[in-house]
């Protein structure tokens, strides 16, 4: 038994429609060399199973008989552990980001070092004050010190606005991640279903794959979460350890697995939310823990401390009709957003109420200006209990220090996150980039192979030919 | 297996280095430009703090050297008051001396005891001289007249008025009317009156006698004129330490807020050399590939 006249004629067949495959995959890679997300693919070649004599006895042929080339599987060249170690440092970084982001703002609110911080306005308001210590009868000079009071105060108020700002972003910024969110793990469900089709018709969805990971990818820029892969390629996605939620369960329907802004204060509260733009946002905007409403808290203290000192010191004067001093600061504002003149004792209006003087015997001490004179000699530079025994300029300064290197803090931290994150898309793309000039190689090897194949049909072509037209013609 | 780089990780490798080199290059420029060191309390959160301290520290001085400048005008325009004060009582002794003399007649007498209330009335006047709208030896009552007549009794309040020069120092400023012309009833208002009395009495004696104690209140008046002048004095040399203190607070700053311009452009030529650097090598690398020689 001998086999068959066109064996070879198969064999040339299979090696030409095999390269055909592996030259259609090598353009597939190319014309998705700057998709993001894409991983190279591989048609896996195989040689077939080999022809063997079928005789049980008689070595009339020598042993198996190839028989070509057959392509397995097109292979997707991905690393499942370092796409879980990329999407960590994609949460780091996304979180470092957000909060350097916010921070820089909270420093643009500050406005310092420069001529319009409050610093700046605390500077004036002493001086104004000193100004009218040595010129107490002088009307222009309590003017001066009562609009200096003012922009203090407005100063106040703007700082806590735009404070409150930075985190009402934050705050607003939260419900677009749960938005965000949800519209990413619907896709990734939905492309769940897709895969676990395709796979129970024995396809390697290489391309649905893509699109999921890279889906996890921008997932893991928003939350912290673990996946895990079943046999059919779904993937369950939770989020969370000590109260875990889960994101994507393919063994429910979906849409089903949507998450609330609750869920993620609920689990930023017991330490379930570690990472992602979530995280920085939470732990800016928080009402009690938050790193902002903190700042504000700083300021509110000395705005409580300083509106008492410099009102109880300025009642125990008298003003330039010899009354017994009022408040300067409404006593009702004691927070940097409440901060305010006491409207019951205008020195705006009626710059007079100044209580620069310490007495008022005879016909009057109009030029009298020791009692301000003890507010910058003695109630200034003294330390308050409420402040940490600090003054209230030293309290200021110090906060302001405090936001600064908390600032400076984050910024170190985003150059290490960018550097990680990068480090790990490199990583990946060793794995699953496509290099053109591998591409460009493999095409010139794949050409070779199919042509190479078709002059091997050629040549068995000829054979048949000999066989065919050229014998038993003799005498012809 | 050697590790692969595709174009891909090379073009990405690129545009992060490319981007850090110019963030690094628009900070640079930005300090040359504007020569600021922090911008930002994340800047340098320590520098920040010393710049708030000394902006703070600048401010004071600010107003210290404003308060000295004020002072030393309010001392010599009490000076000059004083030395109308000094010349009138002078010319008053000589009167005095003059009518002393028994060569004088009662009608003499008079006629210098009308010059005499004149001259009075100058040291009055002087004595209520004013700065601006202050009353100079009314002490804090410094809106109404300290010597308002008709009678000689001072009327200013005996609070003195201090300016603070310095850190927890200050520099009293004024000096009350009744320091300058003595307390009634034996003031300098009421020892001319008297002698202005003796003279109408054509008490040649008296009027003699009084000589004593018109020297004595010219004197005090010339004490006060001392003390003022070494008031001022020590105020001028306290305004040279401000100046001096303004200027280590001006420079310390500098150190602390402002970049060495000579520095900052050289890392500036640094960084603009580097990014060119990264350029050119990049664009040149990123622009072959295998198909150049296919």
């Amino acid at each position: 038994m001998y086999q068959s006249t066109f064996m070879g004629l198969n064999t040339a067949l299979r090696g030409v429609l095999a390269q055909q495959v592996a030259l259609d995959t090598t353009g597939h890679n190319i014309s998705n060399l700057s998709t993001e997300g894409y991983t190279r693919q591989r048609a896996e070649m195989t040689a077939s199973a080999p022809w063997s004599n079928p005789s049980a006895f008689t070595q009339t042929t020598p042993g198996q008989i190839g028989t070509g080339v057959e392509v397995l599987r097109i292979e997707r060249l991905r690393d499942q552990f370092i796409d879980q170690n990329a999407r960590g440092q994609f949460g780091r970084q996304a979180d470092a980001q957000a909060t350097v982001e916010q921070l820089h703002q909270v420093e643009a609110a500050l406005q310092e070092p420069g001529d319009t911080g409050l610093s700046k306005l605390f500077a004036n308001f002493w001086s104004s004050m000193d100004a009218v210590a040595s010129n107490a009868d002088n009307d222009s000079a309590r003017q001066a010190f009562a609009n200096a009071t003012s922009a203090l105060a407005q100063g106040f108020r703007q700082v806590s606005t735009d404070l409150g700002n930075v985190a009402m972003q934050s705050d607003l910024r939260l419900n677009q991640t749960v938005t965000d969110v949800n519209g990413i793990t619907q896709r990734i469900a939905a492309l769940n279903t897709e895969i676990h089709r395709a796979i129970d018709h024995s396809q390697q969805p290489n391309d649905l794959l893509d699109e999921r990971d890279k889906l996890m990818d921008d997932l893991s820029k928003l939350v912290n979460y673990t996946s895990t892969e079943n046999a059919f390629g779904e993937v369950t996605i939770t989020f969370g350890s000590a109260a875990p939620i889960a994101l994507v369960d393919p063994t429910v329907a979906p849409g089903s697995t949507a998450i609330t802004r609750a869920d993620l204060d609920t689990a930023f509260g017991n330490g379930d939310l570690t990472s992602g733009r979530a995280h920085a946002d939470e732990q800016l905007w928080d009402p009690t823990t938050g790193t902002i409403p903190g700042y504000i808290g700083k300021l509110d203290a000395l705005v409580a401390d300083f509106v008492s000192g410099v009102n109880t010191a300025h009642a125990a004067g008298f003003d330039l009709n010899g009354n017994p001093g009022g408040n300067i600061f409404n006593p009702a504002g004691t927070t940097a957003a409440t901060i305010s003149l006491d409207p019951a004792n205008n020195i705006v209006t009626n710059p007079r109420l100044v209580a620069a003087a310490s007495s008022w015997t005879g016909t009057g001490e109009p030029g009298n200006g020791t009692n301000l004179k003890t507010v910058l000699d003695t109630v200034r530079p003294g330390g308050n209990a409420a402040l940490g025994g600090q003054t209230w300029d030293s309290f200021y300064k110090s906060t302001v220090t405090t936001i600064g290197a908390d600032a400076q803090t984050a910024e170190s931290t985003l150059t290490n996150a960018d550097v990680l994150s990068d480090m790990a898309k490199s990583r990946r793309d060793q794995v699953s980039g496509v290099s053109m000039d591998e591409e460009m190689s493999n095409m010139l090897r794949f050409q070779h192979a199919y042509n190479a194949s078709a002059r091997v049909l050629t040549t068995m072509d000829e054979l048949l030919d000999t066989l065919i037209n050229r014998m038993g013609r003799v005498g012809l | 297996m050697a590790i692969r780089i595709t174009q891909n990780a090379m073009a990405n490798g690129f545009n992060t280095d490319v981007q850090s080199i110019y963030s690094k290059l628009a900070k640079s420029q930005q300090q040359v430009a504007d020569g600021r060191r922090i911008t930002k309390p994340s800047d340098d959160p320590f520098g920040t703090g010393q710049v708030l301290g000394f902006d703070a520290q600048l401010a004071d001085t600010k107003r210290y050297q404003a308060n000295t400048s004020e002072s030393i005008s309010m001392l010599d325009a009490q000076d000059a008051a004083l030395d109308s004060v000094t010349s009138a009582m002078q010319q008053i002794y000589s009167k005095a001396v003059q009518g002393g003399s028994d060569s004088n007649n009662a009608t003499d007498r008079n006629a210098i005891a009308t010059e005499i209330l004149q001259l009075k009335e100058v040291v009055r006047q002087a004595m209520n001289s004013k700065h601006g709208d202050t009353y100079l030896f009314g002490g804090t009552a410094s809106s109404t007249p300290p010597f308002p007549g008709p009678g000689n009794a001072y009327a200013g309040s005996a609070n003195t008025i201090s300016r603070r020069v310095g850190d927890n120092q200050s520099v009293q400023v004024n000096v009350a009317g009744d320091t300058v012309l003595g307390p009634t009833p034996t003031s300098t208002l009421d020892v001319i009156d008297q002698l202005v009395t003796d003279l109408q009495a054509n008490n040649g004696t008296n009027v003699r006698a009084s000589l004593g104690s018109i020297q004595a209140q010219t004197n005090m008046a010339l004490n006060v004129r001392t003390q003022l002048g070494a008031t001022s004095a020590r105020l001028q040399v306290t305004s040279t330490r401000l100046d001096l203190t303004e200027e280590r607070l001006i420079s310390a700053r500098t150190d602390v807020a402002d970049v060495d311009s000579a520095e900052a452009f050289m890392k500036f030529s640094q960084q603009q050399t580097m990014y060119q650097a990264a350029l050119a090598s990049g664009t040149q690398m990123l622009k072959t590939s295998i198909l150049d020689f296919l």
